[in-house]
């Protein structure tokens, strides 16, 4: 049974939770990894590669760019980088801002590269104008769509280096693209961020895997400027992937919400920075261990506040969480989670709504009104196309006392393809309504 | 009946014009809209009166049109909830769209009731969907005098062993193949010939599956299909590289000539591969720009006095090559192409015939069992033209010949201009683009 075949599903309330589970590995290291071994002349190797769609998403693109890849285990990819990527390429970045974002960036020295998403409802209308915008002034040709929408076509022949900005309040992932392309100019490019950075942690993990390909990138503390030395190549590496950290997060909130005892066994926790001490401020029983933490859930939470900048991808399953609390949460300083699959902040809240939690929302907030005993259930909630809507919603379903219907959950597998088989390995209970 | 008179190209042809894109692609980038459980784009989608009927089967069991740009379709599909809309599907004259609709019925948990007209019973379709039954479905036959009906119920649990009859097409097999990534548990497929009739088609399905995520293993004529689940795709649909022949033909058969094809898109055709080397040999150079998107074709020399072509893997162009070899500066012999004698005429046979009428020395071949298999032809000629010639209402012949007829030294009048929709409808119009006198009488 592959639950992602189908477009609805029940999950169903939970008893109790009991087990062992590995989350995924991580999708952003994992694309940004395949990218920088694509573009590296020679062999690069990845272990523990995520198997979700975002990422086969990078590494269609890249194969379609040029760069050979052959799976010689499951989890094992080995790229071999060609050194020049193809010209006049049509890019499919499935549904996934961070692959668009980064190949911008990576294909902007090219001639004529076309990105197109079939997700025309979800990734094609997301603005990119931050992206544009700063293309443009580094010589770059583009032809898009209002702000910067899909479909976009780069020409590359006239790039140059110089000093650029790059409005980062919606995304770091246009700093991240810009990143890479510093790493294939002959000039030395410095990228400044004038206003803000709303989510450092990714950043944080374009520098680690640009380091370990031998582009050095120096940046100022506070990360507002950031500069490429000129002549910088990709280099082949090898490269190790952790665990992703919006399943992680799902998984140790789901393990929190119902009578559970769950080990998550998981290959570091980046990304997460706060969660584990969120959870422990709500009362939940968390034990770490070198490589892993158990969760005790099912006992009564307190409403805590959370800073979401912190931890982007924990948001929503802590809000499905703080939902089951004794009094209101707010998790502040989100604003740049409306610019994902979905608007995480109006469109969440209204699914919340429509299952039974009372939600209110500001721009830069989610205020979640918990209530121990759970909702009743028995509705239908919509993915919006996101997979950290389905596993927040999930949650919900499993704390419920009828269950919850989730239309087009599918989109789980952006991320965490065998989610739901792995929540009836821990003893969750779902089915296929067709 | 449509006759054209077309004139010598005595100016020669040059210029820029376009071909329409591939129908193979278009069927199966519909079919796999519907079997993806997300959005997917078609880009260039290829119109064609089997397309469209596809397209409203598809639609009954499901697909969902999300939007449409200009060049861009834009589809929404239900991965294995599929599920017919009414309490009968019709699927409309097309043996490839019964049979494939059948394998989709396969997925649903409910009865299908799939229906096709009078020209379905003279097919044979029913007889070849054993499949159905074989990975645990069940068919019975409730046709009419009027009307070809079959009931089909998916079954329980889709999954085992299904054989497949290979000898005269390979539409149930990429049917069958399209279908089992969602299946079950493992489909096993095992073909009754070695040497599968269209393996080009068979590759370009298993290509296309692949791109979208499904796991396929293939060992001579068997494939292993393991349950897996079709990603979002933004299928850029390939040019039909038959109607490019046309167009490297009036550039072969013209005094001189360099056309430009814009918005070429190669495909994955190892038939396109082998054309295209066949041109080269012919002394008909194309140069691909995939910035530009332009395919450009010029005039060359031959790369010997006598060119041999092996006609096994490239039989839409059979025809083609016919019309093009007397025009050629060097001896030409195609074999090995028996079986395109069994298309919509003898086209083999049918092209000897009508370019000899045109004035043309072309000779054919036989194999060892006495078929005409091919011809040959022993150098440049110009044939006297000033005839009437006989498409026998086939599109592929009347575009053949109608290339021929440029390097005649007089007119010729073909008959069946009718038939171009089925191909390349804009066909006429772009030789007259390119600078050749037609009339349509």
């Amino acid at each position: 049974m592959s639950f992602i075949q189908h477009k609805a599903l029940h999950v169903h309330p939970a008893g109790s939770l009991k087990g062992t589970v590995n989350p995924p590995a991580s999708k952003s290291y994992s694309a940004r990894a395949v990218l920088a071994a694509a573009l590296a002349p020679g062999r690069s190797e990845i272990e523990n590669i995520a198997t979700s769609q975002n990422v086969r998403a990078m590494i269609d693109s890249c194969r379609a760019l040029g760069a050979g890849i052959d799976y010689p285990a499951p989890d094992r990819l080995v790229v071999t980088g060609s050194g020049r990527q193809r010209d006049g390429v049509t890019v499919n970045p499935g549904n996934s801002g961070v692959v668009l974002r980064l190949l911008l960036g990576a294909t902007a020295v090219l001639r004529r590269t076309t990105f197109m998403t079939p997700f025309s409802a979800s990734l094609g209308r997301r603005s990119n104008s931050e992206m544009v915008d700063a293309l443009r002034a580094l010589g770059v040709e583009v032809t898009t769509e209002a702000e910067g929408r899909l479909p976009i076509t780069l020409d590359g022949t006239r790039v140059h280096g110089g000093d650029v900005s790059v409005d980062s309040r919606r995304s770091s992932q246009f700093l991240s693209g810009l990143l890479f392309l510093g790493g294939l100019l002959d000039e030395p490019l410095t990228v400044r961020v004038p206003d803000e950075l709303k989510a450092s942690a990714p950043v944080h993990t374009t520098l680690d895997v640009l380091r370990r390909t031998g582009v050095e990138v120096t940046h100022a503390d506070d990360f507002m400027s950031f500069h490429v030395p000129a002549g910088s190549r990709f280099e082949p590496a090898r490269h190790s992937v952790g665990s992703d950290p919006a399943s992680t997060a799902a998984l140790l909130a789901l393990a929190s919400a119902v009578d559970s005892t769950v080990d998550i066994d998981h290959l570091g926790l980046e990304e997460l920075d706060g969660v584990l001490e969120y959870l422990d401020d709500m009362g939940v029983s968390v034990d770490v261990g070198e490589r892993g933490v158990r969760v005790r859930g099912g006992g009564d939470l307190r409403a805590v506040d959370f800073d979401g900048s912190k931890a982007p991808d924990a948001v929503l399953p802590l809000a499905a969480l703080a939902a089951h609390a004794d009094g209101t949460s707010r998790f502040h300083t989100i604003e740049h989670i409306r610019y994902k699959e979905c608007d995480r902040i109006s469109d969440f809240r209204r699914e919340l709504e429509r299952a039974g939690v009372r939600a209110e929302e500001k721009r830069d907030e989610l205020i979640v009104h918990g209530s121990p005993e759970g909702v009743r259930g028995g509705v239908a909630v919509d993915s919006h196309y996101d997979h950290a809507v389905v596993m927040a919603m999930s949650l919900i379903g499993l704390r419920s006392r009828e269950g919850l219907s989730v239309r087009d959950p599918q989109y789980v597998a952006q991320t965490f393809p065998d989610f739901f088989e792995r929540l009836q390995r821990l003893g969750g209970h779902v089915t296929v309504l067709d | 009946m449509t006759p054209a008179l077309i004139g010598p190209a005595r100016d020669g042809v040059s210029g820029r014009t376009g071909v329409p894109h591939s129908k193979p692609h278009m069927q199966r980038a519909l079919l796999l809209s519907l079997l993806a459980n997300a959005p997917s784009s078609i880009v260039n989608p290829a119109w064609s009166s089997e397309a469209e009927s596809l397209f409203a089967s598809l639609r009954e069991f499901g697909l969902d049109v999300t939007g449409q740009d200009p060049g861009t379709l834009h589809l929404s599909g239900v991965g294995k909830s599929v599920k017919p809309s009414g309490a009968t599907a019709s699927v409309v004259g097309s043996a490839f769209n019964f049979r494939a609709m059948a394998a989709v019925a396969c997925l649903s948990r409910n009865d299908t009731v799939l229906e096709g007209n009078a020209s379905m019973l003279r097919r044979p379709v029913a007889e070849y969907l054993g499949f159905v039954r074989e990975l645990g479905g069940s068919l019975s036959d409730i046709s009419d005098a009027g009307h070809l009906r079959l009931r089909i119920h998916g079954g329980g649990r889709l999954a085992g062993t299904a054989t497949v009859d290979t000898r005269h097409s390979s539409q149930v097999l990429t049917s069958v193949l399209l279908i089992a990534p969602l299946a079950d548990g493992p489909v096993r497929i095992r073909c009754t010939t070695d040497d599968a009739v269209g393996e080009g088609y068979i590759a370009l399905t298993e290509s296309m599956m692949r791109r979208q995520g499904a796991l396929i293993e293939r060992e001579g004529s068997s494939f292993l299909v393991r349950p897996s689940a079709y990603d979002a795709h933004v299928h850029e649909l390939a040019s039909d590289f038959t109607a490019l022949s046309y167009l490297a033909g009036a550039v072969a058969t013209a005094p001189h000539g360099s056309v430009t094809v814009a918005g070429y898109y190669p495909s994955e055709f190892s038939s396109e591969r082998e054309f295209l080397t066949v041109l080269e040999q012919l002394g008909i150079r194309t140069t691909y720009d995939p910035v530009e998107r332009s395919l450009r074709i010029d005039k060359g020399v031959p790369a010997a006095r006598h060119i041999r072509i092996d006609g096994h893997n490239i039989p839409t162009v059979v025809p083609t090559l016919a019309a093009i070899a007397p025009f050629v500066e060097a001896r030409v012999t195609l074999r090995n192409a028996a079986h395109v004698n069994n298309h919509k005429c003898r086209r083999v046979e049918v092209m000897i015939r009508e370019l000899t009428r045109m004035g043309c020395r072309i000779e054919a071949t036989h194999d060892g069992d006495g078929r005409v298999d091919g011809f040959t032809t022993s150098g440049r000629q110009t044939p006297a033209g000033d005839t009437t010639l006989d498409s026998h209402g086939d599109h592929r012949i009347f575009l053949s010949l109608a290339t021929a007829a440029l390097g005649a030294a007089r007119p010729c009048l073909i008959d069946g201009a009718q038939h171009l929709h089925a191909s390349f409808p804009e066909f006429l119009t772009s030789l007259h683009t390119l600078g050749a006198d037609i009339h349509s009488v």
